[in-house]
């Protein structure tokens, strides 16, 4: 007898941690520099990411091509001049998250967390802390945040004849749906 | 007389706008259809299958990278989704494994007409920039054609 309840405590908590990995191929992230002679918005909407909910880790990457801009030109020069996206392809996050409350993916609701984590851009890797909310509802959870990224941390060069058209410190807002991934 | 004639003339611009109104739409769902249809792969450019494509990135992502980035290739498989990103691109997915596929975002120019001509399952080859890969290979600027036979 207390075999099978050992082995259905193993099945359970085995079931209750595959219960609890999330991913996503269609987050979002946009980066807005907002400078004195434009605003530059650009929008990813081909991030890929995994949220552990057992762990309280997330991970997240993404193609600098995916980017897409306004003008095209503007574009070409993110890739190809500042961003460097044919050395430098990717650029990825991962991190843990804490939350004052337990995240239960069975009960919907709205969870703010603390992310700390590192951020790889231009192949330069630095640490950084966020705040977001977690929003949980039927087999989804919603990770959304937004932070200020120094351009200069990540070793991006702005040539001076266009330094009053690219902020020096770019908002980043990130929101990713992920789905709970099926086994 | 005068009466007679402007009426005769509005009369002809009436005939005109309604063949006018008519055959453009006539003409541009023609273009279009036609354009997806008949539009012959390049064989200049390299073809390779999804499984060969996702494996050469499982087994060396630097080497296939090296070799596929920037690069426009011809991917032959079978479409197991059509979605619309969030910004309007219509993206679609070649079968792969269970968690990898080929994604590709549509070039606009091909929208037109597009998603009543392909379905799910069917075999398609894809042409497109191939841009990197993520847990999936990801292609832009997609022109798809319906036959998978090159006459190369």
């Amino acid at each position: 007898m207390k075999n099978i309840l050992f082995l259905l405590l193993i099945f359970c908590s085995i079931n209750a941690s595959s219960q609890s990995r999330y991913i996503t191929k269609n987050g979002h992230i946009q980066f807005f520099s907002e400078a004195p002679l434009e605003n530059i918005d650009a929008n990813n909407h081909q991030v890929a990411g995994i949220l552990d909910l057992t762990k309280n880790e997330v991970a997240i990457s993404l193609l600098i091509k995916s980017f897409k801009f306004d003008k095209s030109l503007m574009e070409e020069h993110f890739n190809e001049n500042y961003l460097e996206s044919d050395k430098f392809p990717k650029a990825s996050f991962s991190g843990s998250f804490q939350s004052k409350e337990v995240i239960n993916p069975n009960k919907n609701g709205s969870y703010p967390v603390t992310v700390d984590g590192k951020l790889t851009l231009h192949g330069v890797t630095k640490a950084i802390q966020t705040t977001g909310i977690l929003t949980v509802a039927k087999n989804q959870v919603i990770a959304k945040t937004k932070f200020q990224i120094s351009i200069k941390d990540y070793n991006i060069k702005i040539p001076t004849l266009v330094i009053k058209n690219i902020a020096e410190i770019v908002d980043v807002t990130v929101e990713l749906p992920f789905t709970l991934e099926t086994k | 007389m005068g009466h007679q004639l402007i009426k005769m003339k509005l009369q002809k611009i009436k005939i005109a706008s309604v063949i006018i109104g008519v055959l453009v739409p006539i003409c541009l769902v023609y273009i279009s259809t036609n354009q997806f249809n008949n539009q012959a792969p390049k064989c200049s450019i390299k073809t390779i299958t999804v499984d060969e494509l996702l494996k050469s990135f499982i087994r060396n992502e630097t080497i296939a990278t090296q070799q596929y980035l920037n690069k426009v290739i011809q991917v032959r498989g079978k479409i197991s989704s059509i979605g619309l990103l969030k910004d309007n691109q219509v993206e679609i997915a070649l079968k792969g494994t269970r968690y990898k596929s080929i994604l590709c975002t549509l070039n606009p120019e091909q929208l037109f007409g597009i998603i009543n001509s392909i379905e799910i399952n069917s075999e398609v080859l894809i042409e497109g920039k191939c841009i990197g890969f993520l847990n999936d290979v990801y292609l832009k600027k997609c022109t798809v054609f319906k036959s998978v036979k090159q006459n190369c």
